[in-house]
């Protein structure tokens, strides 16, 4: 019974933190019609900030930091890289986005190297523990930061001018254009948003049980892309669902694993990706996505 | 008449504007005049350049593959060529597309507010503005919290006007407001936007229904293949045997076939 409780409850943990890493990949393609391939190195650059700055500013300056220099960071890819590439169709801009994430990648890794840097968080590896349930504290504070952080950015979304417009722009870029939406400055903002979120969820990716922020971090994060695909990758709230259906699953094989040992040792890593292509091919727009509409 | 025309002063004035999609000439030199407050109607059949005419005003040409390659557009004297269409909806130009096009997944009361995010006014004047619309179309009031796809197709309509009127355009450009709606709804959005023009708002009307198009406009241009082929007055127009017969399906008229018209006779009021 314990370990059930404790599979779901990692799982939702480890879901939210997905969800977060999700949403950045929708707000993006819900606002530009990319898919951002780079999306997991901007995280991984976000992550790095906060293990090079935490010693010398302390770790909530470190992660003030790294969210918000990982916002301008994506911004400038989306205002240098993506906004000079004129040819028009939305594939050749996502991979676009393949070869930002291979620059992004290298320079990162090269900075990184074998290490395992810690991000000298406040948690550490202390638990909680409710009756025989184990909780890492690490995973209560990822799953109160990334519920509050999604709470506010879907208010925002749903009631600020900014989701007005995203929302409109989303919808149908031309006629957003024409009621005097800036498509510029719309799709900046989604890639400021996708980038704050990245690094506020690289911090969670690499604390406890996570040693610390590697070079395979990026690997790691890029379950959340079955997610957003799975959820529907234009919904919002399929992020949010396929998240925690991803952080779930993940927890249950690993909890589970000796029950589906049939599946060998690695199969944790690959049922984010079996559970998407199963969803895909009874919902082929996912759970939440919106088929496109045909036009006459 | 309600046609004042006046150097300098226009809502719009378009000079030899020639448009292109890639090898395409949509539109060969098109010239064409909206006098502050005034009431314009561009007619013509299917590909007439119509429709290009407006994306080249709101500067969405882009979308569609589409350049200007020659002549000027001008707004109360300023000019909107090279404009971003957020730009040029805070100069006063705001348009009502064709077919709608409201944003179906959002609700009434979201579209109206989309339609005021191209300007920046304090909450106060837009929520004046708001109450103007609402009283323009008390329907939309009572949907205020539906989806806007969930409306039927004269709702729609209104909402779409609706939101472009939320950015207080000196000059309203409507693509098409009649095409697909029960003749009804046609009279009631013919009346609403007779009623906008009234209270001061110049109005651009792209229209295949010559008839409600010359009933409502002070003057009309006929675009045939991308050139303006006739302009005058709405009530010359409506009284030429020419307009009579190609788009006001007069009796004995063959309103299928417009090309059986020899196109010379056309020419009389061209420029």
């Amino acid at each position: 019974m314990s370990t059930i409780v404790e599979i779901l409850v990692n799982g939702l943990a480890s879901g939210a933190v997905y969800a977060l890493i999700a949403l950045g990949f929708v707000v993006i393609f819900k606002a530009t019609e990319v898919i951002n391939f780079a999306h997991t190195s901007l995280l991984l650059a976000g992550g790095y900030l906060v293990a090079v700055l935490h010693d010398d500013i302390g770790f909530a300056g470190a992660v003030l930091a790294g969210v918000a220099a990982t916002a301008v960071l994506a911004t400038l890819v989306e205002l240098v890289v993506l906004r000079r590439v004129r040819t028009g169709g939305h594939a050749t801009l996502s991979i676009v986005t393949i070869g930002v994430d291979i620059v992004l990648t290298v320079e990162l890794t090269r900075r990184i190297g074998t290490e395992v840097l810690p991000l000298g968080d406040p948690w550490g590896d202390r638990v909680v523990r409710i009756g025989d349930v184990t909780i890492a504290q690490t995973r209560i504070a990822a799953f109160a930061v990334a519920v509050a952080v999604i709470a506010a950015f879907l208010l925002a979304f749903r009631f600020t001018s900014w989701g007005v417009a995203m929302r409109a722009a989303a919808e149908n870029r031309r006629t957003a254009a024409l009621m005097g939406v800036r498509l510029g400055r719309v799709s900046a903002g989604a890639w400021a948003v996708a980038g704050a979120l990245a690094a506020l969820a690289a911090l969670f990716m690499c604390v406890f049980p996570t040693p610390g922020l590697d070079r395979t971090t990026s690997l790691a994060a890029l379950k959340a892309l079955p997610a957003a695909v799975l959820g529907g990758i234009d919904s919002t709230t399929g992020a949010l669902v396929g998240g925690v259906l991803i952080g779930i699953t993940e927890a249950a094989v690993v909890g589970y694993q000796n029950d589906v040992a049939l599946f060998g040792g690695g199969f944790a890593e690959i049922a984010p990706y079996l559970l998407m292509t199963v969803v895909l091919l009874a919902r082929p727009a996912g759970l939440f996505g919106t088929r496109e509409p045909a036009r006459v | 008449m309600r046609v004042r025309h006046g150097p300098g002063a226009a809502a719009l004035s378009v000079s030899g504007l020639t448009v292109d999609y890639g090898p395409v000439r949509a539109l060969r030199e098109v010239s064409l005049e909206v006098p502050e407050g005034g009431f314009v109607a561009v007619l013509g059949g299917n590909g007439a350049g119509k429709s290009t005419l407006l994306r080249a005003v709101s500067g969405v040409l882009g979308f569609h593959g589409g350049t200007v390659r020659a002549g000027d557009i001008t707004a109360g004297g300023r000019s909107l060529r090279g404009l971003r269409p957020d730009q040029i909806v805070a100069a006063g130009v705001v348009q009502v597309p064709e077919g709608r096009e409201v944003f179906a997944r959002m609700t009434v009361g979201e579209n109206l507010r989309a339609g005021a995010l191209g300007v920046r006014r304090d909450r106060r004047r837009t929520a004046a503005t708001r109450a103007r619309v609402l009283e323009l179309f008390p329907v939309l009031a009572e949907r205020d919290r539906q989806k806007a796809g969930l409306l039927s197709g004269g709702e729609q309509q209104m909402l779409a006007i609706g939101r472009a009127l939320m950015a207080e355009p000196r000059l309203l450009l409507l693509d098409e407001p009649s095409l697909g709606l029960a003749p009804i709804m046609v009279e009631r959005i013919a009346e609403t936007i007779a009623a906008i023009n009234r209270q001061g708002t110049a109005v651009l009307l792209i229209e295949q229904n010559a008839a409600l198009a010359l009933e409502l406009a002070a003057h009309a241009y006929v675009l045939e293949v991308g050139r303006v082929a006739l302009s005058g007055p709405s009530t010359e127009l409506a009284a030429s045997e020419e307009i009579r017969r190609r788009y006001l399906g007069s009796a004995g008229a063959d309103d299928d076939e417009p090309a059986d018209v020899p196109e010379r006779t056309l020419t009389r009021w061209a420029g």
